[in-house]
């Protein structure tokens, strides 16, 4: 079983656009597969966590590779800060079972945010 | 500065870590055992940090078909065809705790509590030791504990009275430049 996202750029500004491919081996067919942008925070807090858009395929076969596109929001962009840090990600799921993910950025600057000084 | 995203103690490695057995018959097995013989039902007793919540989840987990219940004022009695799993009954007034457990229906439960109390048999008695909190730090760390390290987690243990996630959310707050250790 193996899941595969490659992105065609790690970093993006809002508004700018998320594109990429996910490809899959699976066992048996899934009843469906996503892929989807999120975010989440890490830190000191329990996680957060939202999501920015998803694309599912119905009945798809073991194998198979998929084009994926989605829009940055705007907000939250990417950050790190001692207390937490927001995290962007393309994720791609397996009837919700399998999921693998690879990290971006979403910022104006194309960097993580950081508060000056911290 | 470490970001909160590389910060190991950040939340979802603290959550990931497993309960710490520190003494015979704390095994999962041991307890379900207890448990089934209890008449499925019976609480795991011990003071803030020492690891109950985690111990909780993870016989959730070993039991499979449970359902999570964070107990508070207003939450009404809960009928479920899976195990309970209660954590914060405490926060019930005293008089009402035993009454709203009795109006449950579920097939077992099991409660978190600071003390024995509520008609429920205790399951185990969660304790920490200083030692327990070097072994947590030093997965979290991914390498042994130094004599430095070390001493710092004995001095914390004590500053803290056992409580572990105290003593955890301390080394965040330190590994964040937040505080000096």
């Amino acid at each position: 079983m193996s899941i595969q996202i490659v992105l065609d750029r790690a970093a993006v500004a809002p508004g700018e656009t998320v594109t990429g491919e996910a490809t899959w081996t699976l066992t048996t067919a899934p009843k469906q597969f996503g892929i989807r942008l999120f975010w989440h925070t890490s830190g000191k807090a329990s996680r957060d966590t939202g999501i920015a858009g998803e694309q599912i395929v119905m009945n798809a076969a073991a194998r198979g590779s998929q084009r994926f596109s989605f829009v940055a929001p705007s907000k939250p962009v990417s950050y790190d800060g001692p207390l937490v840090s927001i995290l962007w990600a393309v994720e791609a799921f397996a009837d919700a079972d399998d999921t693998v993910h690879e990290y971006l950025i979403i910022s104006p600057t194309r960097e993580r945010l950081t508060l000056s000084g911290a | 500065m470490t970001p909160a995203r590389l910060n190991p103690f950040r939340s979802e490695r603290i959550e990931s870590l497993a309960f710490r057995p520190t003494g015979p018959g704390q095994d999962l097995a041991g307890i379900q055992e207890r448990w089934e013989k209890a008449g499925r039902r019976g609480a795991v007793v011990g003071p803030h940090g020492s690891g109950k919540t985690t111990l909780v989840e993870q016989l959730g987990r070993r039991l499979g078909d449970t359902t999570w219940v964070d107990v508070r004022p207003g939450v009404a009695p809960v009928t479920s065809s899976s195990v309970l799993l209660l954590d914060g009954l405490e926060r019930l007034p005293w008089l009402t705790r035993r009454s709203w457990l009795a109006a449950c229906c579920a097939p077992g439960l099991i409660a978190t509590l600071h003390r024995p109390g509520c008609g429920l048999p205790v399951l185990l008695r969660t304790t920490t030791t200083p030692d327990v909190l070097e072994n947590l730090v030093a997965e979290l760390l991914g390498q042994p504990v130094d004599d430095h390290r070390a001493a710092e987690c004995r001095r914390l243990f004590a500053e803290h009275r056992g409580d572990l996630r105290a003593c955890l959310e301390t080394l965040y707050r330190r590994w964040a430049g937040e505080e000096s250790g």
